[in-house]
């Protein structure tokens, strides 16, 4: 499945930060997984209608956490090292942000979206 | 480093890009042509003819010409992005860019047109009061709106929420917005220096004459278009900065490391 990623220029983070949330929070829910290659740079730059050299600093960051790995010839890959809990609440930030956002599309506010989530949560 | 010298290394940076991609001076120079063409229709069809323009007249004059400078700003900063990008700019895309905006673009030249007017009107008054307001508040006006084009087309966003968020990128860039403004005024000065002493040459050469004027102002729309477009450059990599937290292309490299306190 094709990394989703979407730039909020509202979060007020920066758009580098917010690529490395939301693939940290793809790492930590599984939905990238470790045979997945990540989007080239300049692919993702260009998807997402940004400077290459926004994604560069994400991957930079990622690979220096060690969440990904780039191998020469062949592309930029997960590593076996899943996000520690510090990014784990960045990921959930993501997660949260973009839920909200996809709710306010319907006219659903963050509040009811909780109540929802509370409820069907077993 | 002095600002100076900033000022210097940014303008050799900006200088760098513009080299690479020359057709983005194309943008300032069809504004000219464009402002020229819409005072040709606009002023007979006001009816101006005399020496007293009512300021009605003035307002609409203003208003059009505010339209015909953010149209082409719109077009040549979403280019100056494509040229950060690693892209070749385009002036077809550019000018699809600034279509695709045309009533952003309207409503955007509706605000900032009336209030350059007010503070036309202030910096001509003969109290110092009122020149020094103008200073104060047209330059806090125009640093706080000065990242207001790129987010325009960017992030798609409306008038009022470019302006917005164009204030809220200022909180974190207010150095450098602020050496920019200093940086025009200085290459600004420069380049009426230069226009000067070209024309002293140039009427000393050819002598004085309708085709010494045509070479001189095609001299000086390239000058201006030169200047336009460098700081065009300049204000797109300072929004790439604010927005996405990177320096891009050519603007980094040790000796410009000091301008950006990168977040």
């Amino acid at each position: 499945m094709p990394l989703e990623l979407t730039i909020d220029y509202d979060r007020g983070v920066p758009v580098y930060r917010q690529i490395y949330d939301a693939i940290t929070a793809a790492l930590a829910s599984g939905a990238l997984r470790r045979d997945e290659q990540l989007p080239t740079i300049h692919d993702l730059a260009d998807r997402l209608a940004i400077n290459p050299n926004t994604v560069a600093r994400a991957y930079r960051e990622l690979d220096q956490a060690g969440y990904i790995v780039s191998l020469r010839g062949r592309g930029t890959f997960p590593s076996d090292q899943r996000p520690a809990a510090a990014d784990k609440q960045g990921a959930l930030r993501s997660i949260y942000d973009r839920a909200v956002a996809e709710a306010a599309k319907h006219g659903i506010g963050a509040p009811e979206l909780v109540r929802y989530f509370k409820k069907v949560t077993p | 480093m002095t600002v100076f010298e900033a000022i210097v290394a940014l303008t050799k940076a900006s200088w760098r890009m513009l080299q690479r991609h020359r057709r983005l001076v194309w943008f300032p120079i069809l504004e000219m042509v464009a402002t020229l063409l819409a005072l040709l229709v606009i002023v007979p069809l006001l009816g101006v003819t005399d020496d007293e323009i009512p300021w009605t007249h003035l307002l609409a004059i203003g208003a059009a010409l505010e339209v015909v400078r953010t149209f082409f700003a719109v077009a040549l900063t979403s280019q100056a992005l494509e040229a950060l990008r690693g892209r070749e700019p385009s002036i077809g895309a550019g000018l699809g860019a600034a279509v695709a905006r045309l009533p952003t673009v309207f409503m955007l030249a509706l605000v900032t047109g009336p209030v350059g007017f007010v503070l036309g009107v202030l910096g001509r008054s003969s109290r110092l009061a009122m020149r020094f307001a103008r200073r104060v508040f047209g330059t806090a006006w125009a640093l706080v709106t000065y990242l207001a084009i790129p987010v325009m087309v960017q992030e798609r966003r409306g008038c009022i929420p470019s302006l917005k968020r164009s204030g809220e990128l200022f909180r974190n860039t207010w150095g450098e917005t602020a050496l920019s403004e200093v940086g025009v005024r200085v290459v600004g000065a420069q380049l009426a220096i230069a226009i000067i002493v070209i024309a002293v040459v140039l009427i000393r050469v050819l002598g004085e004459s309708l085709f010494t004027a045509l070479v001189l102002l095609a001299v000086a729309a390239c000058l201006i278009g030169i200047v336009v477009a460098l700081e065009a450059i300049y204000r797109a990599a300072l929004y790439v900065f604010a927005a996405e937290g990177v320096v891009p292309e050519p603007f980094g490299g040790p000796e410009l490391e000091d301008i950006w306190q990168v977040k």
